[in-house]
């Protein structure tokens, strides 16, 4: 019962993970019954109509529902320990945007009890696709309402994470011995922040459409398309940097701890995340690029642009683990998947980035493969990283090696089976949100290698959350600073008390922990 | 041999992700395949740099081989604590900025010469006028008076000449949609309320199939279409055929 | 040049907000010039002019200051409280009335308004509290 009334940033930074990662869960059986209606031509899952329901919950939850509120709930977690404070600056607002975020993720779903079932205009919820002739259920206007609401509380959210790093550092912590971590929630949050209100407009522009007869997306009378577009983009694009920045962030505070070295370039690193996030908003039509309708090559050059301060990131990375001591437990293996694979998402998106490219390229399974390998060997690898480093602070017991290298593993291959193959699906024409296709096509092959693939992904999560079951049956053992880490986190109790710390080392530098221990060390 | 064996797995790894475009089938497709080819080469010496640098350093600075004699245990003897090198980080940020910057200019190049819509010619090419609605496409021939139609499958079919300018001018009736052939590496979305133009010349004769790319509810997947790329006096009878 | 060199001797809070701002100001400026078109200009122009009127605050008010008895902290966080959560559902339910008509808009009042009164409650006592506090060290 506590947990419905808590105030306390640890534990709604809980709820904030069990509730994204219950949605993750319901997203990944559709995108396992996504991936087995496609094995074969023909339809034998499902039809048409619940195809296009699957790719649009499916798309919407793992974005919205996952992703996001992930990154929220590791920053609810860690912002306040890593600054040395007690707790976020608004522990009530913090709260509301917890239940604003799950109101919503739960009007969004009530959409399988509408009569029509749940939204079927596809994530990005096109127009005139969108409006009420062309997709007449009610779970689209559930759709608007619960992502409405999600945004209202990412903006809270976001909010509160700003005013909590401005204002609440420990004496010493200056904003350049701030972790890395907390510099790109910072970023995030100015992202959201920013881009959040676009589409919470285009929102309530499409709602208005739908019921109550406005016409902004309806060029019959005089509405115009491309705007929802424009919108929609305009906060998609930020999103998709809202929800890789703070894994970069979990990155480079999980390599220098198993390097034994303190993260290269500390400043161009910061400075990477800082123009990376202001240049995401500078880059959203070109998601656009077919359409006839936007100035290409300027879109080209500034999402070209964006490679160079990811890259710095890559090579600080690569840096920080050179003339290292690495040692490799199942936080720094997701790491170093994320490094090997999310180099093909990076490169891959070079090339969606030059227009003629993206000509042959765009809305195939080419782009398919391009956001998962950026979403999945990025994000939810670097989320593993994240809770295998983080979980004997969360709750003061640690996550079976054996178990974790199992996972590790299942999702290296399921990946790489899994997503790689539809780079080549995309480059023949095969075209994505398609139900199904003809046995002549010559897909069939590729397309199984990938079905496959997605069943080694569903083994991995079983395994992890049996290894999430068995850890939780032990009693805490965890001392506060299991790995010899670096950041504030590790100075407090694992789990942490109620208002967190009892004393704070003096903070010299980015790696106070790490300070405080090789001054007292040997 | 754990590094061979990475290196290996890093190599297959690579190949997966590196897809091979269908022939393309008309000039611009021609100009598209290229700055692929130069986007895949740029990408190829990138990957190898970065898998190799990640590689060598993963193996190379392993706890255990770096420690001196017996060392694999002592956890405190801390590798030299660098904290950046200011001419390395000039130099990883300068040389992608370069690469880019090439990349972008074959981009303009191409991207000027796939986008170019010429004058149309009375005597030479043709001009056609289609109309997207779902599920099918209309293909109206506004100077020939003849008009093609199909709905879903397996949609409709017309001729084009080849080795001469097609104009392609795209409505829609109702949704988004995106007109789209594989093997012209080229796809141009079908927005109502804004007329698209683009151009191309097929190049072999042949027949291409294509499809819808936007997706625009419930049968997306089926409205297939098919273009025929023959020679003149062929085009011409089919033309006659169809009145 | 004097204005310059005082907001490069802002902290970097500062000069984080007022690098977004010139950064969307002028790309939004050069949008519009290679494109004249008006929804991403707005929107970039909108983001430069929110990020700058952030700076120009934190510009004139200096360094957010730490203004806080540092360790002890308990009294001045706010307990356990279900008004969050009840704000939260009256929020969601009031949301569904676009779809639904008027019902679910007035299911959605009670908890909305019982949650904002005792949220500002609370709130209104810890201010008290906190002033209470501060007074005797003056």
């Amino acid at each position: 019962m506590t947990w419905l009334t808590t105030t306390d940033h640890k534990r709604i930074g809980i709820l904030y993970l069990v509730s994204a990662f219950a949605f993750f869960l319901l997203g990944g059986v559709i995108a396992l019954l996504m991936r087995t209606e496609l094995a074969v031509p023909g339809l034998q899952v499902t039809d048409e109509h619940g195809y296009n329901q699957m790719f649009t919950m499916h798309g919407t939850i793992m974005m919205l529902l996952f992703a996001t509120p992930t990154s929220a709930a590791l920053a609810n977690f860690l912002v306040p320990l890593q600054v040395g404070t007690a707790d976020m600056v608004f522990p009530r607002l913090n709260a509301l945007s917890f239940w604003l975020f799950l109101f919503g993720g739960v009007i969004v779903l009530s959409g399988y009890a509408a009569a029509g079932g749940p939204a079927d205009i596809g994530w990005t919820g096109y127009p005139p696709n969108s409006e009420l002739a062309y997709s007449t259920t009610t779970g689209t206007d559930l759709w608007i309402i619960g992502l409405a609401l999600t945004g209202v509380a990412s903006i809270l959210g976001a909010l509160n994470f700003t005013v909590t790093i401005y204002t609440r550092r420990a004496p010493g912590m200056s904003m350049l011995r701030l972790p890395i971590f907390c510099w790109t929630v910072l970023v995030t949050a100015i992202l959201i922040l920013f881009s959040f209100p676009a589409l919470t407009s285009a929102l309530a522009m499409l709602l208005l459409d739908r019921r109550f007869g406005a016409t902004f997306f309806l060029p019959s009378e005089g509405g115009d398309a491309i705007l929802w577009q424009h919108l929609f983009w305009f906060f998609g694009h930020p999103e998709v940097y809202i929800v890789i920045l703070p894994f970069f962030g979990i990155l480079s505070e999980v390599i220098p701890v198993f390097a034994r070295k303190p993260l290269f370039g500390y400043r161009a690193f910061v400075l990477a995340t800082i123009l990376i996030g202001v240049y995401s908003f500078t880059v959203w039509a070109h998601h656009m690029f077919t359409t006839g309708a936007v100035a290409n090559p300027f879109f080209s050059l500034v999402s070209f642009i964006i490679a160079v301060p990811t890259g710095i990131k890559v090579f600080n990375w690569i840096a920080t683990m050179w003339r290292g001591r690495l040692s490799f437990p199942t936080p720094m293996l997701w790491c170093l998947g994320f490094l090997y694979l999310f180099l093909f998402g990076g490169i891959t998106g070079i090339v969606l980035g030059s227009p003629p490219l993206d000509y042959a390229f765009h809305d195939t399974y080419f782009v398919v493969a391009h956001m998962h390998n950026v979403l999945v060997s990025g994000t939810v690898f670097a989320l593993f990283a994240g809770l295998y480093f983080w979980f004997p602070k969360m709750t003061g017991r640690r996550l079976s090696e054996g178990l974790g290298r199992i996972h590790f593993w299942s999702w290296v291959v399921g990946f790489t089976l899994t997503f790689l193959p539809q780079y080549q699906l995309g480059a023949s024409g095969m075209p994505r949100r398609y139900a199904d296709y003809p046995a002549s096509a010559g897909w069939t092959e590729l397309n199984q290698l990938s079905t496959l693939g997605s069943l080694l992904l569903g083994v991995g999560v079983l395994v992890f959350l049996v290894a999430v079951a068995l850890a939780l049956r032990r009693p805490p053992d965890q001392p506060p600073d299991p790995w010899g880490a670096n950041s504030l986190e590790w100075w407090a109790d694992s789990p942490p008390a109620h208002h967190n710390f009892r004393s704070l080392p003096p903070i010299r530098s980015e790696r106070p922990v790490f300070d405080a221990r090789h001054e007292a060390g040997p | 041999m754990r590094g061979r064996r990475v290196a290996a797995g890093a190599a297959l790894v690579s190949l997966l992700a590196a897809a091979c475009l269908p022939a393309p089938a008309t000039t611009e497709a021609r100009d598209i395949a290229s700055l692929y080819t130069i986007f895949l080469a740029a990408a190829a010496v990138v990957a190898a740099i970065v898998l190799g640098l990640a590689t060598w350093s993963v193996i190379r600075y392993r706890a255990g081989r770096t420690s001196g004699p017996g060392g694999a245990g002592a956890t405190d003897d801390l590798p030299p604590q660098t904290h950046g090198n200011t001419r390395l980080e000039i130099l990883w940020t300068v040389v992608p900025a370069v690469t880019i910057a090439v990349l972008f200019g074959f981009t303009l190049v191409t991207l000027a010469r796939v986008d170019k819509v010429d004058p149309v010619e009375p005597a030479r090419g043709a001009e056609i006028e289609v109309t997207a609605f779902r599920w099918g496409w209309t293909f109206t021939y506004p100077a020939e008076g003849i008009s093609v139609s199909g709905f879903q499958e397996p949609g409709p079919e017309v001729v084009v000449p080849v080795g001469e300018p097609i104009t392609v001018r795209l409505d829609s009736a109702d949704v988004v949609h995106s007109f789209y052939v594989p093997r012209f590496l080229f796809k141009r979305d079908v927005v109502p309320g804004r007329q698209n133009v683009f151009q191309f010349t097929v190049e072999e004769a042949g027949s291409y199939g294509g499809q819808c790319a936007e997706f625009c509810g419930l049968y997306h997947a089926r409205m297939p279409f098919t273009i025929r790329a023959e020679s003149r006096s062929v085009y011409e009878a089919w033309l006659a055929a169809q009145r | 040049m004097s204005l310059v060199r005082r907001l490069l001797h802002d902290p970097e809070e500062t000069r984080f907000f007022l690098f977004l701002s010139v950064f969307a100001l002028v790309i939004g400026a050069i949008y519009w010039f290679v494109s004249y078109e008006p929804a991403g200009s707005v929107l970039l122009l909108a983001f430069g002019a929110a990020t700058g009127v952030m700076g120009v605050v934190l510009h004139r008010t200096g360094r957010p200051g730490v203004d806080r008895p540092f360790l002890d902290e308990t009294g001045r966080f706010p307990s356990e409280t279900p008004a969050p959560l009840a704000v939260g559902a009256g929020l969601s339910l009031m949301a569904l009335a676009t779809i639904f008509g008027p019902a679910p808009l007035v299911v959605g009042l009670l908890p909305f308004a019982w949650g904002a009164w005792t949220w500002l409650g609370r709130a209104r006592a810890e201010l008290d509290a906190e002033v209470r506090d501060d007074e005797p060290r003056r």
